[in-house]
């Protein structure tokens, strides 16, 4: 069961980058790129050899290494298409740390080179990120409230299904919420752009300027492996699988992140990125939806 | 109790040596007794903490006094050995480290004698922990202030120490005027008149409600100065960087703490209603929110991790609030966690911040200089010091596999029980509480990595930095013995929270004090080791992946062909767009801008900004203003006399003696 998460999380998300690539040419009139052009792009950085800075320091490299563990680790914590490979009560709580740990050492690596447009990433990470944190946890615990359960396997388990009946609005909210905070996470338009080639106006990709060769395609994997593992959180959500197999249940786990990925090639075709001062609205509008969508449920 | 006694002894002991060698003028001898008598005698009175942390039962001596209030009592319960266990601890490594850090002081401070008070300090703190009478206590509380404060100016030739250290010590006396009152209130009338706890818990038993409120608020100021409980930490943040820097740990991690040792026996002298649960947890989020959005606006070093102090005391407010609140209402399950949580931050913050003021010290020492933006480059020159300060600074951020996550957890596992079960806005309320306990965690992160990132990280931004190098090895090795805690408390949570079990059932009483540390805690314990080994695993991937030796090249900086450390980000610009767009302007720091206009010529020109505590800005400082100009009034009674003094002294005591009698002839 663990080894099929984690490979599902490490293997299969690189494909959702593709699709998504994928969308984004459909919509402005192109061909794009294979669906499989990142397995190309990462086998390519695999093979490839070592630039570091003079500069850098052991942090340098600890940050594409533990993105990339943590990403993995979180894959474990996560139920995809069943219950979670590991779970226990408070689970939901070490799974936002660990995707927290992954970032602080990701922008501690960023501020390594010294470089002035890196920090700058670093500043922004670090500050979107601990906006979004409130919204994370507000939105995880509507579902904890609804299945009286702090473990994500039971928050996200079959009892979904007849909630979405009978408390459909809050849920609503929760979705909204959650759908920003995978946006702010994995540094999506209208929050961050990832193919801009302004350094000025980037902030993820602007933080592993510096890295190249083996340590970049680890912060690609890792990064697919978290866009895998957050979107598996709204994946269950808005597909509730009430019983069945484990087949049935893969198969809609995989359909609803295909059409996640699909809607996020969406909102970034139509969107136009947000000025940097608006991002904290657009965060804190998540904050407050999921804020409203616990008192709902607490009333 | 015969070794904690023995312990004492030692420590007032060697204190009194050292003294004496100082005198004599051999101070290289005096500060090795000192340090000694500090190691050994921590290392004997840590054998009954041991042992009744392991559930031996508590003990407790007496010893005659002449004085009107009965013997001296001594005793040792969970509750004091949970809070002794950090003490002695750090006490031992502050000691060991003090000598090395103040070897090359360069001031006007003896480190002999630095070093005799750190061992009456010491041995204050023991006192407090394990007095079981007022008299004691409240004479031990004011030994370790006076203490404490002379080791805060041991710096005194720098103006600002001087004015910490007076901040220091009249805050400290307000909350002792305040302590006094309260014991005083619960002396039971009409009996034997003793000021043992056990017969003011008897005495508060009678008070009427009214007489009750006031006493839970007297305590909660009293001890809440102490604590650094928001809006009574404006001494903390003056008094941790003025001091040197292992004091400053010693303080943060100890010496605030026995503020919260004092409320929670306080709480267990008056039993408060659950009701000053809400008041507990709203100064716990107020406190945490408002710490962590002042440390992330200071330029010194030391200033940051005072305030993150401060945030952090919230974060244990917000526990024992829960707590509180949660028994009163049928929640035994979130009442322990809570407790627990809070206990386990106790201990977790110890270990933080006392390496964190630690490596601090270090840096100081090195640079000259708490200003981060004259920082920058140090892992590099300092590889041991500056590795440990980044793992103190993922811990503090609250991230796993560090011990920082474990007592979070336990909070959270508690408000998330009271939201889940809890009905209407009580429920809604503990929600709110996750939330504002997550936006704490990620705004300790920025400010961590702003701190961890601007000192050690990028390159110098000062000639001085540039020139670091590692401390000596006498200040690395209790650094080494802190990060293992950090590291061993994260993998092993469980036996952890099992050790600090008693002392949270004694709180809780018997009745609620069978739960057991929840599997979660081992769950997370588990869960550390595997980031450990997921880490280590990757680690030696990308050596196979890299395949022989990277090639070395400057920072790319898009291009720019000659870069200078001054482009980089500074801590100011770190923190900028949170500070100037997010915050409530009466939280900004202040800014002085130069004004440009009108004058035909250029000339120099300073922009400055300056980020002074709103609440002695707002608050203390009107009403402190308008005060002092009312009290030079009675400015004739301060004479500088000695003789005129000791008339003060008699005239208050005979006084007091005329005020006794006249109540004994009224009421006989």
């Amino acid at each position: 069961m663990s080894a099929l998460n984690l490979a599902a999380a490490l293997l299969l998300s690189p494909f959702l980058l593709g699709v998504i690539t994928r969308v984004k040419a459909r919509f402005a009139g192109r061909r794009g790129a294979p669906l499989l052009q990142p397995y190309h792009d990462l086998l390519k950085l695999f093979r490839k050899g070592s630039v570091f800075s003079r500069t850098t320091t052991w942090v340098f490299r600890a940050g594409p290494v533990v993105g990339l563990g943590t990403a993995a680790l979180a894959a474990l914590l996560v139920p995809m298409g069943g219950r979670a490979a590991f779970a226990f009560e408070g689970d939901v709580f070490l799974f936002a740390y660990l995707l927290a740990l992954g970032r602080f050492f990701t922008i501690a690596a960023a501020m390594d080179t010294g470089s002035a447009f890196e920090g700058m990433g670093a500043a922004r990470e670090a500050t979107w990120s601990a906006l979004a944190e409130p919204a994370l946890f507000l939105s995880l615990l509507v579902l904890a409230r609804f299945s009286g359960s702090l473990s994500l396997s039971d928050m996200l388990g079959p009892g979904l299904a007849a909630q979405w009946k009978t408390s459909g609005a809050s849920l609503v909210l929760v979705v909204a919420a959650l759908f920003v905070v995978l946006l702010a996470e994995n540094s999506r338009i209208p929050v961050d752009d990832p193919t801009t080639h302004l350094e000025l106006t980037m902030i993820h990709e602007v933080m592993v300027l510096d890295h190249g060769g083996p340590a970049l395609g680890m912060i690609l994997s890792g990064a697919a492996a978290k866009l895998f593992v957050l979107g598996a959180l709204v994946a269950h959500l808005v597909a509730p699988i009430g019983a069945g197999g484990l087949l049935l249940g893969w198969a809609v786990f995989l359909g609803a992140q295909l059409a996640i990925a699909v809607a996020i090639g969406v909102v970034e075709s139509v969107m136009a990125r947000l000025r940097l001062a608006q991002v904290p609205s657009l965060l804190v509008a998540a904050c407050l939806l999921s804020a409203f969508a616990v008192v709902l449920v607490a009333r | 109790m015969l070794l904690l006694s023995l312990c004492l002894l030692l420590l007032l002991g060697s204190a009194a040596l050292a003294l004496a060698l100082a005198a004599a003028r051999s101070p290289a001898a005096a500060q090795v007794t000192a340090t000694a008598g500090a190691v050994i005698a921590c290392a004997l009175g840590f054998v009954p903490v041991v042992r009744s942390l392991a559930g031996a039962p508590p003990e407790s001596m007496e010893l005659p006094w002449a004085a009107p209030l009965g013997p001296i009592h001594l005793g040792l319960d969970p509750l004091s050995a949970f809070f002794l266990a950090p003490l002695l601890v750090l006490g031992a490594l502050a000691a060991v480290y003090g000598r090395a850090y103040l070897a090359h002081a360069r001031g006007p401070g003896s480190p002999a004698i630095a070093g005799a008070t750190l061992n009456a300090l010491l041995a204050s703190m023991v006192v407090v922990v394990v007095a079981r009478g007022a008299l004691v206590f409240l004479v031990a509380w004011e030994a370790m202030t006076l203490t404490s404060y002379l080791l805060v100016v041991f710096d005194h030739h720098e103006e600002d120490v001087r004015r910490a250290g007076w901040v220091y010590l009249i805050a400290a006396h307000v909350g002792v005027a305040c302590l006094l009152a309260f014991f005083l209130m619960l002396e039971p009338s009409g009996g034997a008149g003793g000021l043992d706890f056990d017969q003011l818990a008897a005495g508060a038993r009678t008070l009427a409600p009214g007489a009750l409120f006031t006493a839970t608020l007297l305590a909660g100021i009293g001890f809440g100065v102490k604590a650094g409980v928001v809006p009574l930490h404006v001494w903390l943040p003056e008094a941790h960087a003025a001091a040197p820097s292992h004091v400053s740990a010693l303080m943060s991690g100890v010496l605030v703490k026995l503020g919260l040792y004092g409320l929670l026996r306080a709480g267990l002298l008056l039993q408060p209603p659950s009701a000053w649960g809400h008041a507990l947890l709203a100064l716990g989020v107020g406190g945490a929110l408002l710490g962590i959005l002042l440390a992330l606006q200071q330029r010194d070093l030391k200033r940051v991790l005072a305030y993150s102090t401060v945030e952090n005391v919230g974060i244990v407010l917000i526990g024992l609030g829960l707590c509180t609140w949660a028994r009163g209402h049928g929640h035994p399950e979130a009442a322990a966690l809570a407790l627990a949580g809070a206990l386990l931050h106790v201990w977790n913050h110890a270990a933080m911040k006392g390496l964190m003021f630690l490596c601090a010290g270090g840096v100081v020492h090195q640079v000259g200089t708490r200003d981060l933006e004259k920082m920058g480059g140090l892992l590099r020159r300092m590889p041991a010091t500056g590795m440990m300060a980044l793992l103190g600074a993922a811990a503090l951020s609250a991230l796993p596999p560090l011990n920082g996550f474990t007592g979070e957890l336990l909070l959270y596992l508690g408000l998330g029980k009271v939201a889940l079960a809890a009905p209407g806005w009580t429920g809604a309320a503990a929600a709110l509480g996750i939330g504002a306990l997550a936006l704490v965690g990620g705004l300790a992160a920025l400010t961590f990595l702003r701190l961890a990132g601007i000192a050690f990280l990028g390159e110098p931004r000062s000639a001085e930095a540039s020139r670091a190098t590692e401390p000596s090895n006498w200040m690395t090795w209790p650094m080494v013995a802190l990060t293992a805690a950090l590291v061993l408390g994260g993998i092993g949570p469980g036996t952890v929270a099992r050790a600090l079990w008693p002392a949270a059932a004694q709180v809780l009483g018997p009745e609620l004090a069978t739960a057991e540390p929840p599997a979660g805690l081992h769950a997370v314990g588990g869960a550390a080791l595997a980031i450990w080994l997921t880490v280590a695993l990757l680690w030696l991937l990308l050596r196979v992946l890299a395949r022989g030796a990277p090639q070395l090249v400057g920072t790319w900086d898009c291009g720019y062909a000659e870069p200078t450390p001054r482009m980089q980000y500074t801590a100011r610009s770190f923190s900028e767009h949170l500070l100037s767009r997010l915050l409530p302007p009466w939280l900004r720091p202040s800014t002085h801008r130069p004004s440009l206009a009108g004058r035909p010529f250029p000339a120099p020109a300073r922009f400055s900004t300056e980020s002074e505590d709103p609440v002695t800005r707002r608050a203390y400082r009107p009403f402190l203003a308008s005060g002092a100009e009312r009290v030079s009034r009675i400015r004739w009674m301060q004479q500088g006399l000695l003789p005129v003094y000791v008339v003060y002294i008699l005239a208050t005591v005979v006084l007091a003696l005329g005020w006794l009698s006249i109540r004994q002839w009224i009421q006989p």
